[in-house]
C-alpha cells in the first residue's frame, strides 16, 4: 500500500470521505512540513468542508504541539496562497492567523470567506466580528454583527452573537440611530431572553437599555412608586405573562366571572403604570396550554381552562383598545412555533426557564416587531427580485412560455402564492418595487402578457430591471421615492445578491428566504417587518400617491414656472385640532418623519394624550389634497405654553411628510399658526431646531419664516424667536383653505 | 476529535476564545466565566453536537469538565 501522504496526493475530490481523510491525516501528520503538505492536499480534496472538519484538523495540529512550532508557522505561511484557494484553506488560514496574533490577516481571510455569502458559512460572521474587535475595527465589527443577527433563528448562534454585542456595547450604542429604555416584567427567568431581545433590537438600529426587576419581584416593582423600575423611567413596559399566572383550575365553575376577574387585575396594573409614567405598554396575551388533563373537554366546555383562556384573550383585545395598550400575540407565536416544543419541562423545572430556550428567538422576533411598530419604524417598501422569486425560471432564457407562474406547476403555484401575499401587503399600504438583473423589456413582458400573473405593473412604485448592481439600484430607488433605506426589505432567491446587499447596505432588511419558493411566504411572514400597530386611511392610499408623484413630476417639467405648477395642482388644505380620529396617523408621523422634522420628538400615545389634554396647548394637523390625489394627513404643529411665560408658545413639534415638500405647505402652516397665536393672545413664538443626521433640510426653516436666532443650547440645538406682532404671513396663495 | 477536544471546541465557541484550553479539572472555580447561564448554553450546545438530551439529574451533577466526560462516556 502507498504511504498515506501519497494516498492523499493521488486522490481526487470526492474519492475520500471526511472520516477516511482524517484518518490519513493522522497517519501522515505530526512533523511540521509533512502536516502542512497534507493540509494542502486536504483543502484540495475537501474544498467546501464543514466547519467541524476544519476544527478536527486544527485540534490534531494542536495535539501535535504544532501551533506554536515556528517551522510549522513558516511552512504554513509559505503555502498560504495555495491553501487560500479553497474555503477550507481560508478558514484554516484565518484560524491560524488569529492564534498567531494577527487579527488583520485573520479578518482578511474571514472576509474572503464571507464574500461567498453561503448561509452554511454564516458562522464565520461571528469569527469575523471577534477578530475585527480584537483589531480595534469596532464599526466594522458592529456592522458584521448586525448581519450575523439577521441570518438565523438558532438560539445558540444568536446567544453567542448577543454576548459579542455586550462586549461591543460602547461602540454598538453609537451606531444605533435610536435608543429605547425597556422595562421587562416577567415572573420567571429572563437571563437567556434579555440578551436576545437586545440583539434583535440592535439589528434594527435600536439600542435597548433594560430594567428587569429580580426574579419574583415584578408585583412589587409595579406597586411601589419608589421602585427602581419607575426610577428607570422606561419608555416601553413589557408585561410578559403566561397562562400559569392566570391560576385557572382545569374547570371554572363560573367561567365568565373567572375571565372577568383576571382581566380586571391586568387592567389595574396598566392603570397604575400609566398613572406614573408615559410608557407604551406591551401586554402578552395568554397561550392556551398544550397540556390539559381534560383534553378535548378543556375547550369543548365553556368551563374548561382552554375556553376561559380564549375568553380572556378576547377581552384583552377589547380592553387594550380602550386603554391604549399594545398586545403581543403570545398565543399565536407559541402556536406558530409549535406548542409541544414551545415549553421544555426540564428547563422549566430546573431553571424556571419558559418558553424553551430554542423558542426564544421566535418570541423575541414578535417583541421586536411590536417595539419597532411602536417607534414608527415599520418597514415601508418591499423590493422584489423577478426570476425565481416572483416567478419560476429565468424570463430572459426560458421566455414567456417557459416561466412558471400559477397552476398546473407546483412551483408556479408557490410563486403565485407569494404574488398574492405581496398583493395583500400592497393593499394595506406597503410599497412594492422590482429590482432585477434583466433586460427591461423581458422583465416587463410577464406583467403585460402572462395570464397567470397576479401582480401588474401598476402595483409597483419603482421598477428597476437592468444590469447595474442591486445596491446601486436600491440607493437610486430610495432617492426617487424619498424614503430611507432603513424602511426597505429586499427579497431575492440568490444568496449572493442577498449577501451583497447586506454587506453594502446594512440598513436594508434582507431575510434569508432560501431558494425554495415553497417557503418564501412563510419566511417573509415570520419576520413581521410590516407589522403595524394601527392602520390609517393614508396607508390604504399610499401606493397610489407614490405613483401619482411620478405624474406630478412630469407636470413640473412641462409647467413654465413654479407658480404655474403650484397653481395647476389645485391644492386644498384641510386642517384642525388633533383629535381621536387623526391620532393614529399623527403618532405614525411623529414616529417616522425624519427629514422635515424640526425637533424629532417621538411622542408616544401616552405622552401625546397628555399634551392634547392641556387646553392651553395648540395641536394642529394639516391634510393636503391636489388634483391628482388626497395626500392625506401630512403636517403637524404642536405648540405648548412656556412654563415661565404663559404668553409664549414653545413649538414642541413641527413636521411635514416628505412627499409634499416644495408645495409651500410649510408657509400655509405658518400662517395658520400665526393667526391662532394672535387670536389667543400669544406674544412670542419659540422655535427649536434639533439637528439629526437626516433633517438638515429644515436647518433654515425658522429664519425663512422671519424668526430671529437666539442663543442656542450647548448640545447644538438652535433656538429661534418671533414676536407675533412682527410676524408676516408667507406666500401660500395656491393652497385653498376650505374654512 | 476525542470527547475532550470536542468539548473544548464547544467551550471555545461559547466563550468566544479560540485559544481556550480545557482539561477534566476545568470548572467554574478556575474558569470564572463559567456561570449558571454559561452552563445552560454549554449543555444545549453539547446536546446539539451529540444529538442527545441530558436528564435533569445529569445536568444537576455537572460541576467540572470531568463530569461532562463521564456522562458522554456513559451515553456512548
Amino acid at each position: 500500500m502507498d504511504a498515506p501522504a501519497d494516498f492523499l496526493t493521488t486522490s481526487r475530490p470526492g474519492d475520500l470521505g471526511p472520516e477516511t481523510s482524517l484518518w490519513l491525516f493522522n497517519q501522515c501528520g505530526g512533523e511540521a512540513k509533512e502536516t502542512t503538505d497534507a493540509l494542502v492536499e486536504l483543502c484540495r480534496l475537501h474544498s467546501g468542508a464543514e466547519r467541524e472538519f476544519a476544527m478536527a484538523l486544527l485540534a490534531k495540529c494542536e495535539s501535535w504541539d504544532l501551533m506554536d512550532n515556528p517551522v510549522f508557522q513558516a511552512t504554513f505561511q509559505a503555502q498560504r496562497a495555495l491553501l487560500e484557494k479553497t474555503d477550507l484553506g481560508l478558514f484554516l488560514s484565518a484560524q491560524c492567523s488569529e492564534r498567531w496574533g494577527d487579527p488583520a490577516e485573520a479578518a482578511r481571510s474571514y472576509q474572503l470567506l464571507d464574500r461567498e455569502g453561503v448561509p452554511s458559512k454564516d458562522s464565520v460572521l461571528l469569527d469575523l466580528v471577534r477578530v475585527l474587535a480584537t483589531g480595534g475595527r469596532y464599526e466594522e465589527a458592529c456592522e458584521t454583527l448586525r448581519r450575523a443577527a439577521s441570518c438565523t433563528r438558532d438560539f445558540g448562534y444568536l446567544s453567542r452573537a448577543a454576548r459579542q454585542l455586550l462586549r461591543l456595547e460602547k461602540h454598538a450604542r453609537r451606531v444605533c440611530a435610536r435608543t429605547v429604555r425597556i422595562g421587562l416584567l416577567y415572573p420567571y427567568t429572563t437571563d437567556l431572553w434579555v440578551p436576545l431581545l437586545r440583539l434583535g433590537l440592535f439589528r434594527e438600529g435600536i439600542w435597548a437599555e433594560f430594567q428587569v426587576p429580580p426574579y419574583g419581584t415584578h408585583h412589587q416593582a409595579i406597586l411601589d412608586p419608589g421602585s427602581p423600575f419607575f426610577a428607570f423611567d422606561p419608555e416601553v413596559v413589557i408585561l410578559a405573562s403566561t397562562w400559569r399566572e392566570l391560576n385557572l383550575p382545569p374547570f371554572s365553575e363560573d367561567p365568565a366571572k373567572a375571565a372577568f376577574e383576571r382581566i380586571e387585575a391586568l387592567v389595574e396594573h396598566w392603570k397604575v403604570i400609566q398613572a406614573r409614567i408615559p410608557a407604551r405598554i406591551i401586554q402578552h396575551n395568554f397561550e392556551v396550554p398544550a397540556l390539559d388533563p381534560n383534553g378535548h373537554l378543556g375547550e369543548a366546555m365553556a368551563e374548561g381552562r382552554a375556553s376561559v383562556v380564549r375568553k380572556i384573550n378576547d377581552l384583552l383585545w377589547l380592553q387594550s383598545q380602550t386603554h391604549h395598550v399594545t398586545i403581543l400575540n403570545f398565543d399565536q407565536i407559541a402556536s406558530t412555533y409549535g406548542k409541544r416544543s414551545w415549553a421544555d419541562a426540564g428547563a422549566w423545572f430546573s431553571a424556571k426557564q419558559y418558553p424553551a430556550p430554542s423558542a426564544l428567538p421566535a418570541l423575541v422576533e414578535g417583541q421586536v416587531a411590536r417595539i419597532r411598530a411602536g417607534l414608527g419604524l415599520t418597514k415601508k417598501v418591499l423590493v422584489l427580485d423577478l426570476d425565481n422569486t416572483l416567478w419560476g425560471g429565468v424570463i430572459g432564457e426560458d421566455g414567456l412560455m417557459g416561466i412558471q407562474i400559477g397552476p398546473p406547476s407546483a412551483t408556479g403555484e408557490a410563486h403565485l402564492a407569494l404574488q398574492r401575499y405581496v398583493g395583500q401587503l400592497k393593499k394595506r399600504g406597503i410599497l412594492l418595487a422590482v429590482c432585477s438583473k434583466n433586460n427591461e423589456t423581458d422583465a416587463r413582458a410577464p406583467f403585460l402578457e402572462h395570464e397567470g400573473m397576479h401582480l401588474r405593473l401598476d402595483d409597483f412604485v419603482a421598477f428597476k430591471a437592468n444590469w447595474l448592481d442591486k445596491p446601486s439600484n436600491l440607493r437610486a430607488m430610495a432617492m426617487d421615492l424619498n424614503l430611507g433605506l432603513d424602511s426597505f426589505v429586499f427579497l431575492d432567491d440568490s444568496p449572493t445578491e442577498r449577501a451583497f446587499v447586506r454587506r453594502e447596505l446594512p440598513q436594508v432588511a434582507v431575510p434569508d428566504i432560501g431558494s425554495d419558493p415553497v417557503r418564501y411566504v412563510e419566511i417573509l411572514d415570520s419576520k413581521g417587518y410590516f407589522d403595524a400597530d394601527s392602520l390609517s386611511p393614508e396607508d390604504l392610499e399610499r401606493s397610489k400617491t407614490y405613483l401619482n408623484n411620478a405624474q406630478r413630476q412630469a407636470m413640473r417639467t412641462s409647467a413654465g414656472s413654479l407658480d404655474d405648477f403650484l397653481k395647476g395642482l389645485e391644492m386644498v388644505c384641510e386642517h384642525g385640532p388633533i383629535d381621536d380620529h387623526v391620532l393614529p396617523r399623527v403618532l405614525q408621523l411623529l414616529g417616522k418623519t425624519n427629514q422635515f422634522n424640526l425637533t424629532s420628538r417621538r411622542h408616544g400615545e401616552a405622552q401625546l394624550r397628555r399634551i392634547l389634554a392641556d387646553p392651553a396647548a395648540w395641536t394642529h394637523f394639516f391634510r393636503l389634497k391636489d388634483k391628482f390625489d388626497d395626500n392625506g394627513l401630512v403636517g403637524i404643529v404642536i405648540a405648548v405654553p412656556s412654563i415661565d411665560h404663559p404668553s409664549t408658545w414653545e413649538l414642541d413639534s413641527w413636521l411635514m411628510s416628505c412627499r409634499v415638500i416644495g408645495r409651500q405647505l410649510e408657509n400655509f402652516m405658518f400662517n395658520t399658526l400665526l393667526e391662532a397665536a394672535k387670536s389667543r393672545g400669544i406674544a412670542t413664538l419659540h422655535g427649536l431646531f434639533s439637528p439629526t443626521s437626516k433633517n438638515s433640510l429644515v436647518e433654515h426653516h425658522y429664519q425663512a419664516l422671519g424668526f430671529i436666532e437666539a442663543e442656542g443650547e450647548p448640545d447644538g440645538r438652535r433656538r429661534f424667536v418671533l414676536s407675533t406682532a412682527e410676524g408676516v404671513s408667507r406666500p401660500a396663495a395656491f393652497i385653498l383653505d376650505p374654512r | 476529535m476525542n470527547p475532550l477536544q470536542k468539548l473544548q471546541a464547544i467551550f471555545r465557541e461559547y466563550f468566544d476564545d479560540p485559544a481556550l484550553v480545557i482539561g477534566p479539572e476545568t470548572s467554574p472555580a478556575n474558569l470564572p466565566q463559567w456561570d449558571s447561564v454559561a452552563l445552560v448554553h454549554i449543555v444545549l450546545a453539547i446536546e446539539e453536537a451529540y444529538d442527545l438530551r441530558f436528564t435533569m439529574d445529569e445536568v444537576a451533577g455537572i460541576h467540572c469538565v470531568a463530569d461532562l466526560l463521564v456522562i458522554l462516556e456513559a451515553r456512548a
